[in-house]
């Protein structure tokens, strides 16, 4: 729900980046962008000139503008995660920016089941799902 | 508009109209919502002398400012009409994910008006509703009709409000099930629900809503989840949830068994251990946004109901349909605990009328004759479940016995109306309402009958000093569950934090009535940066004061007064049987003190029980006051 405030102003779980997938065993795992190395999304967006899907070489964020995005929802079928979603409302596409680095879902997890972290310290949090 | 989403939702099934209208500010300002704002509608648009099952009675989903914001326990949604189980108010409410999704539909409140001729069930996306055809629905269970509604919409995260069987058959304590496994059980709303043919409501909502201040709720609500995670009542609750209380209130001495003719006298309690129920446990199940998670899923592994799977169960399920109809068998119990839930009848008040049928039995009121062969000796687990699928088939014996508790002895006579103990028509609860005085004076004044949820004050469970209880509620002796002295304001105090907990759409595990640190001034702060209204602990006050009036207008109008406000039956014949609290009564003298108490705090008429109009004013229920005036209830 913080994820939606933040992102939207409103408490609205159909436009937060961030949705809990439940397993057939009944494990619950927290879901966003992978933010992958070679983004299928970018691959699959086949507007040419301005992409509005590119990945940040710096930081490693894949981010979205969708502002020359033509609506062919190209990326959604993509993902293999399902991470890249439609807002019912305007049409668009939108998907997890990690808050430009300091996302609130991890802020706000009160049990720290969802935490930001290096991926260098990952091997000692091994039993906990990093974002 | 913050906090509330703003639309009212009226659906008419006689003429299948469906209409939004606006949420009035004056309504939503005075009872916030939840509880709050649906009994006044009752109020309202209900009339007197109605008939529960009728087409005129109505039915009233609420959500509430803070109900799907993500705020711990904010998942509630409450439902009221009058009640086919008592004929006065009814209203019961219940967890999981249906009432936020309610919210971000964008209705705070959805109204059933009239009767549909051919079994329906409403969809509900957004702006698009639509009252659809269930006859396919029609007599499935409630897993069943989740699977199938969820397959037929096509989206397996819509949210559906549900009656199974029990409810189609007009069981008076037919249960409303919201998703499965959380259940509006008391007081049959389910039943209305069935009357009015509407299998279920199923719901998408995403819309979403606002909040005044949003950085301002956040800061509130991560303080209440530390509140709650830091209290010292947590980590168990939060492993074995409502579970552990058998064996807690046997060792207190207040433990019920055999219809309440045994009182902390249970041979085969270990049964019922926590670590015997555990062991059946697969793992903890939490409704939205809540850290308690104090619900189960079972499954059964060894024995004559090995593979049987499901939610569940809790205290007053496990104590009424265990050790009240002395059944030794736990795994009979989770098993039973199925049939309530998918066959959508109140596990509570089914067992506690399977008890009192045990009791009339035992003492040959009723033959093997009345009970179609079925013989209902103590401890007979499989005549249990036989006798309870006739309740929820309404066949034979079970026919009368879905009447309730109070309507069969009634209809039985031959004084089986001595072995019941219920206040206005709703069962008194699995503990021995002898040993906490105020705990009988919250059940006679309850406005839905005797019910734990109205008001127990807590406090008589563990012991207090004095000076404490002098400083908090009053009295000295307040918090002592023997005495008789002090109780209106405690009851008064507990009554109001039950109210705004109510109207407030968050779960009681979570307030102070609990144990925890969230009271009426934190739920006022917490209110106020939510909607943006000027909320605080004294408004908080005067909202509950109001909810409270409102309920209590609604029942003089039905006809109750101060002789209804008593306990009937056992509790008030007899002693207590056994245990530490041998020969402990509950005495018309004291009950009569404690009401003068309770009327005078509450400011209504000791005479009548009726508020007087002077109370009714200044909480600015002038209508209330007039109308009550007209009839001659009031002066």
């Amino acid at each position: 729900m913080s994820c939606s405030l933040e992102k939207s102003g409103m408490f609205n779980p159909v436009k937060a980046r961030i949705w809990i997938q439940k397993s057939k065993k009944g494990f619950y795992t927290p879901m966003i962008c992978r933010h992958c190395l070679e983004p299928p999304c970018e691959k699959a967006c086949p507007v040419e000139e301005g992409k509005p899907i590119w990945r940040d070489k710096k930081t490693g964020i894949v981010h979205v503008f969708t502002r020359n995005c033509i609506g062919c929802y190209e990326c959604v079928a993509a993902c293999p995660f399902g991470a890249m979603r439609i807002d019912p409302h305007t049409g668009g596409v939108f998907k997890c920016d990690l808050c430009q680095g300091d996302p609130v879902c991890a802020k706000w997890c009160p049990t720290g089941a969802i935490q930001y972290v290096d991926t260098k310290a990952l091997g000692t949090l091994a039993s906990i799902d990093k974002i | 508009m913050y906090g509330w989403a703003g639309s009212l939702l009226r659906v008419n099934l006689t003429d299948r109209s469906v209409r939004k209208e606006e949420y009035p500010y004056s309504l939503r300002r005075d009872f916030v919502g939840g509880r709050g704002v649906n009994s006044r509608l009752l109020y309202n648009e209900v009339k007197q002398g109605i008939d529960p099952l009728g087409p005129e009675n109505k039915l009233f989903f609420g959500t509430s400012p803070l109900t799907g914001t993500g705020l711990l326990t904010s998942g509630r949604i409450h439902v009221t009409a009058k009640s086919p189980l008592t004929g006065i108010l009814g209203d019961s409410n219940a967890g999981g994910h249906f009432g936020p999704e309610v919210k971000w539909a964008g209705y705070d409140h959805i109204i059933i008006e009239g009767a549909a001729e051919k079994p329906v069930y409403l969809w509900i996306d957004d702006d698009h509703v639509e009252i659809r055809d269930a006859g396919h629905l029609w007599g499935k269970v409630v897993s069943q009709t989740y699977a199938i509604l969820r397959d037929e919409l096509g989206d397996p995260r819509i949210r559906i409000a549900s009656i199974g069987p029990g409810g189609e058959n007009l069981v008076r304590f037919a249960s409303l099930m919201t998703d499965y496994g959380n259940a509006c059980g008391k007081t049959g709303m389910g039943t209305v629900m069935g009357a009015k043919k509407l299998k279920a409501v199923a719901v998408r909502g995403t819309r979403g809503f606002r909040v005044a201040d949003p950085e301002r709720f956040k800061a509130i609500a991560r303080d209440w989840f530390m509140r709650v995670t830091r209290s010292p009542t947590y980590e168990s609750f939060s492993k074995v949830g409502t579970l552990m209380y058998l064996m807690q209130y046997h060792s207190q001495g207040r433990s019920v068994a055999r219809n309440a003719q045994k009182t902390a006298e249970i041979e085969y309690i270990e049964n019922y251990s926590v670590k015997s129920m555990m062991k059946h446990m697969t793992r903890s199940v939490a409704c939205f946004g809540c850290p308690i998670h104090c619900k189960h899923e079972f499954k059964i592994r060894k024995g004559p109901h090995a593979g049987e799977e499901g939610h569940g169960t809790e205290f007053c399920i496990m104590s009424a349909h265990g050790p009240s109809c002395g059944n030794p068998d736990e795994a009979a119990l989770l098993k039973i605990n199925n049939i309530c839930n998918e066959y959508g009848i109140c596990g509570d008040t089914s067992g506690i009328v399977l008890a009192a049928a045990f009791e009339w039995y035992e003492r040959g009121i009723i033959t093997k004759e009345d009970t179609d062969g079925i013989p209902l000796i103590w401890g007979n687990a499989d005549a249990q479940i036989e006798m309870l699928m006739k309740i929820v088939r309404r066949e034979g014996f079970g026919d009368l016995l879905a009447e309730g508790s109070a309507i069969a002895a009634q209809k039985i006579g031959r004084g089986a109306e001595k072995y019941i103990c219920h206040a206005k028509g709703g069962d008194v609860d699995q503990v021995d309402i002898r040993t906490l005085k105020g705990c009988a004076l919250s059940d006679a004044v309850s406005s839905r009958g005797a019910d734990p949820q109205r008001g127990w004050p807590g406090v008589e469970f563990y012991p207090m000093k004095p000076e404490k209880a002098q400083r908090l509620y009053g009295h000295p002796e307040a918090a002592n569950p023997r005495s008789y002295e002090g109780k209106g304001r405690l009851v008064n105090y507990y009554a109001s934090l039950c109210a705004m907990c109510d109207a407030l759409g968050i779960c009681k595990f979570s307030s102070a009535w609990f144990g925890t640190s969230i009271g009426l001034k934190e739920m006022g702060e917490l209110l106020a940066a939510a909607t943006g209204v000027d909320f605080d602990e004294e408004g908080m006050k005067q909202i509950a004061a109001r909810i409270n009036n409102v309920e209590r207008a609604f029942l003089v109008r039905e006809g109750i007064t101060r002789k209804d406000d008593t306990i009937h039956g056992r509790a008030m014949e007899e002693p207590v049987p056994s245990g530490p609290y041998k020969g402990e009564r509950l005495e018309k003298e004291g009950m009569d003190k404690m009401l003068d108490d309770y009327y005078e705090v509450v400011g209504w008429d000791k005479a009548t029980g009726a508020p007087t109009r002077k109370t009714l004013e200044s909480l600015g229920l002038v209508d209330v006051a007039e109308e009550l005036a007209s009839m001659g209830k009031i002066s």
